[in-house]
């Protein structure tokens, strides 16, 4: 019987680095540097749902932000960018699996180098590339279908990914919008960004957006088409009149409008509200 | 409709810049005046729709950390309208007023239909407010042609100067350059734009003689030669000089790119002030420090003219050229004036004109789905037009695409060994795009793969089943026989032994997204 070993930690990037520091002390230690023996025995695990290894051991991981930040330098001085690149947008899907594919991942990134990017014939390599492909897919996404909304002091945008999209898209609209006051709330994953004029962007979740989450709510509120408490915004009406006369009539193609723009973005867009 | 300048004096036509500059109205029809902005956005932006292209790719360029604005390399669709069109730009014209009388356009002079202009700084606002929205990448900028070639192209000029420098405008910008109109303005134009395009509009000289009197076929291709040399030379200045590089603009020389335009301006208001004909070397004209001969363009190091190069259009179906026609012009098009994109449109008779062909709804999109194809054909995957087609068969297949269409007509070439067989190869395999190409070369190297590795990495084996092997083996038992796979292709049928050998294997159908989407960001 192989020994298993399941590291739980919170869902959050740093959670998650925090458990990949604390994984490979622990291989480092039963398995020796080595690792010769080792086959995978290590699981992370983010949800509180530890019911699937029976006689595993379970050791609860802090989050500590020192150690997060170690692993990522490693990985980065190690197995090169491309490969942090990967494993930041893996992290930022939802799936489950997410962090001990990681792991897996990781185990092999810091034996064979830079190369483990193209071992595509790898289980967990192919798996995370899965993972951060659909990720940075559904970012960019978000980065075409954001819609902002002028309400005088700050642009405002409610989104409702799949994934945690802001890491991944805060960047893109930093460097765009320099001169803006501008918010994007993500309501699925509870966090937003903040970008005050000509200052860095920021990233507020946890807590820190508990605590203020009344303003978002307020926000999308007003946002919704049912409370429009605001003064009506005239290049709204403008950005739909500009759409209808774009539309060529006689080449009416809806089965490839939702191919190539899926339902379910359009929830938050000016355009389909 | 008549304009309120009737002087008709040359030096007084071209001050009108210097005029709207000071905020004097441009268009002079009471109609254009009275009219609202939502009245003039929908008649200008439904004027222009028939124009393709609403790409905003090819450049990338950091924001500056100051002013609004970036470029993604890849480009950015922002929305899609009911006809499945990317809305990438906020696609207008300058106006819709036009001089010429071309039988396919909608804004031909003799057609009864709403006119409109905007002014330099309504359109800014419109695009600098979109921009902030997110709703759009930049602004593509076409005109119908007022009073003159020259006239309609100074103030498209006027108009991306001050979007570029008094509202700071960092985005993409896209513009038409007129057929006629002076090199000048196109090259100083060029260094403001990220893209130019000049519309080719039919396939041959004979067509465009038949159905836009008031065009040649000289005057079309005299810009984009000029844009293409002047293109070629600038990236030779900023030591690029393999043309499938793309652009990165970096801040520093942009600063100094821009101060260089200022003194450009100043040469151009000089020069219009005077009239082309106060000068005397013709094509020769003083821009800030340096003599630079335009048509030559000899340009100055550090500034980026036109940096994610021109692109063209076609419409098919309004006169009768072949599809191989119109791949031999494209690939010359490609070949000789460094193209990056050739779009095909097809035709709408929106003017029931009786010259013309009737078209029913929908009819022609295959043929342009199609010319679409083929096109990634020559540029991605190093087909040349000849091998697609040929005189004895001019028509693409409506069935099946050209690639497969060609895989069955070559059978000699397959089957494919995924694990041996070099980039090129892999390419020209049905179902096999680039990025799958790459993929599997990067990963073969750590071992060899299987069909269930390829189909993870992209490879639509539906289609590429046929063609490949994998360790020495088809994945199921298959005829290598023309009418065989034909028919397996068209009605998607599995092969007998497939049923049995796996009933889990499931599908994707490839869409325009696999070609667009970008991963890499």
């Amino acid at each position: 019987m192989e020994e298993k070993l399941v590291l739980l930690c919170d869902g959050t990037i740093d959670g998650i680095l925090t458990a990949v520091y604390e994984g490979f002390v622990i291989k480092n230690q039963r398995f020796g540097m080595e690792s010769r023996e080792y086959r995978d025995n290590i699981d992370i695990c983010v949800s509180c749902n530890y019911n699937s290894y029976m006689f595993a051991e379970y050791i609860d991981i802090p989050k500590d932000y020192d150690k997060s930040l170690k692993t990522a330098a490693a990985i980065r001085k190690k197995i090169g960018e491309e490969a942090y690149n990967m494993v930041i947008k893996a992290l930022c899907h939802y799936d489950e699996e997410r962090a001990s594919l990681v792991f897996g991942f990781l185990v092999r990134g810091f034996k064979l180098g830079k190369g483990v990017v193209n071992m595509l014939g790898d289980k967990y390599v192919m798996k995370v590339m899965e993972l951060s492909r659909k990720a940075g897919n559904e970012a960019y996404r978000f980065i075409e279908h954001i819609r902002f909304k002028d309400m005088g002091e700050a642009l405002y945008s409610v989104i409702e990914p799949k994934c945690r999209v802001i890491p991944l898209i805060g960047a893109h609209f930093d460097e765009r919008y320099p001169n803006e006051n501008w918010i994007i709330y993500d309501k699925t994953n509870r966090e937003a960004a903040l970008h005050k004029c000509f200052q860095p962007w920021i990233i507020v979740s946890g807590d820190a957006f508990d605590r203020s989450s009344a303003f978002y709510d307020n926000i999308s509120g007003r946002n919704s088409r049912n409370l429009q408490c605001y003064e009506e915004d005239n290049y709204e009406e403008l950005w739909k009149t500009f759409l209808d006369s774009l539309y060529i009539k006689e080449r009416k193609n809806e089965r490839c409008q939702n191919n190539l723009l899926p339902k379910w973005y359009r929830k938050n867009m000016t355009e389909f509200m | 409709m008549e304009l309120n300048g009737t002087d008709t004096d040359k030096s007084t036509e071209h001050m009108t810049v210097d005029a709207c500059r000071e905020g004097k109205p441009v268009s002079g029809t009471i109609l254009a005046e009275n009219i609202s902005m939502e009245e003039k956005l929908r008649i200008l932006s439904d004027a222009a729709k028939y124009d393709v292209a609403c790409t905003s790719s090819g450049v990338d360029r950091k924001g500056n950390g100051k002013t609004m604005g970036s470029t993604v390399g890849c480009g950015i669709c922002h929305s899609f309208t009911p006809d499945g069109r990317c809305v990438s730009l906020l696609k207008i014209l300058f106006t819709n007023e036009c001089i010429f009388d071309c039988k396919y356009c909608i804004n031909r002079s003799s057609n009864d239909v709403p006119r409109a202009t905007f002014t330099p700084d309504e359109i800014c606002r419109l695009t600098i407010e979109f921009y902030r929205r997110n709703y759009i990448e930049g602004l593509f900028l076409s005109s119908g042609i007022l009073r003159s070639p020259n006239y309609t192209m100074e103030l498209m000029y006027e108009t991306i100067y001050k979007l570029r420098k008094e509202w700071r405008f960092n985005g993409y910008v896209h513009v038409k350059a007129i057929p006629g109109a002076d090199s000048i303005l196109v090259e100083n134009i060029g260094y403001l734009a990220d893209r130019m395009s000049v519309n080719l509009e039919f396939p041959t000289a004979d067509g465009l003689k038949k159905l836009a009197p008031h065009k040649n076929r000289k005057n079309i291709l005299t810009p984009m030669k000029e844009i293409q040399t002047g293109i070629e030379n600038n990236r030779h200045m900023n030591g690029i000089d393999n043309k499938y590089t793309r652009m990165e603009i970096d801040d520093a020389k942009y600063l100094e790119e821009s101060r260089n335009i200022l003194e450009d301006r100043l040469g151009l208001n000089k020069y219009t002030l005077n009239g082309p004909e106060s000068h005397i070397p013709h094509n020769e004209v003083n821009i800030g420090k340096k003599t630079s001969l335009t048509g030559g363009y000899v340009g100055t190091k550090s500034r980026y003219f036109v940096p994610a190069g021109q692109s063209t259009q076609m419409i098919v179906g309004a006169t009768d050229e072949s599809d191989y026609h119109i791949i031999n012009v494209t690939e010359a098009l490609y070949d000789n004036y460094d193209l990056k994109r050739v779009f095909y449109s097809a035709f709408i008779n929106v003017n029931n004109d009786a010259d013309l062909p009737s078209t029913v709804n929908g009819a022609g999109l295959l043929r342009e789905h199609r010319l679409y194809q083929a096109d990634w054909l020559l540029r991605f995957y190093g087909f040349k037009a000849k091998e697609l087609l040929s005189e004895d068969n001019p028509y693409f297949n409506d069935k099946i695409d050209p690639k497969c269409d060609w895989a069955v007509r070559h059978l000699e070439h397959f089957p494919v060994e995924i694990n041996k067989a070099d980039y090129y190869t892999l390419l020209r395999v049905p179902g096999i795009g680039v990025k799958s190409a790459k993929r599997i070369i990067a990963a073969r190297r750590h071992g060899s793969l299987t069909f269930d590795d390829i189909k993870k990495m992209g490879v639509v084996l539906k289609r590429a089943l046929y063609f490949i092997t994998c360790k020495g083996r088809m994945m199921y038992q298959t005829k290598l026989e023309e009418k065989y796979i034909t028919n397996h292709l068209i009605y998607n049928e599995p092969p007998h032994s497939m049923l049995a050998g796996g009933s889990s294997v499931t599908y994707t159908q490839m869409n325009i997204s696999d070609f667009i989407s970008c991963e890499d960001w």
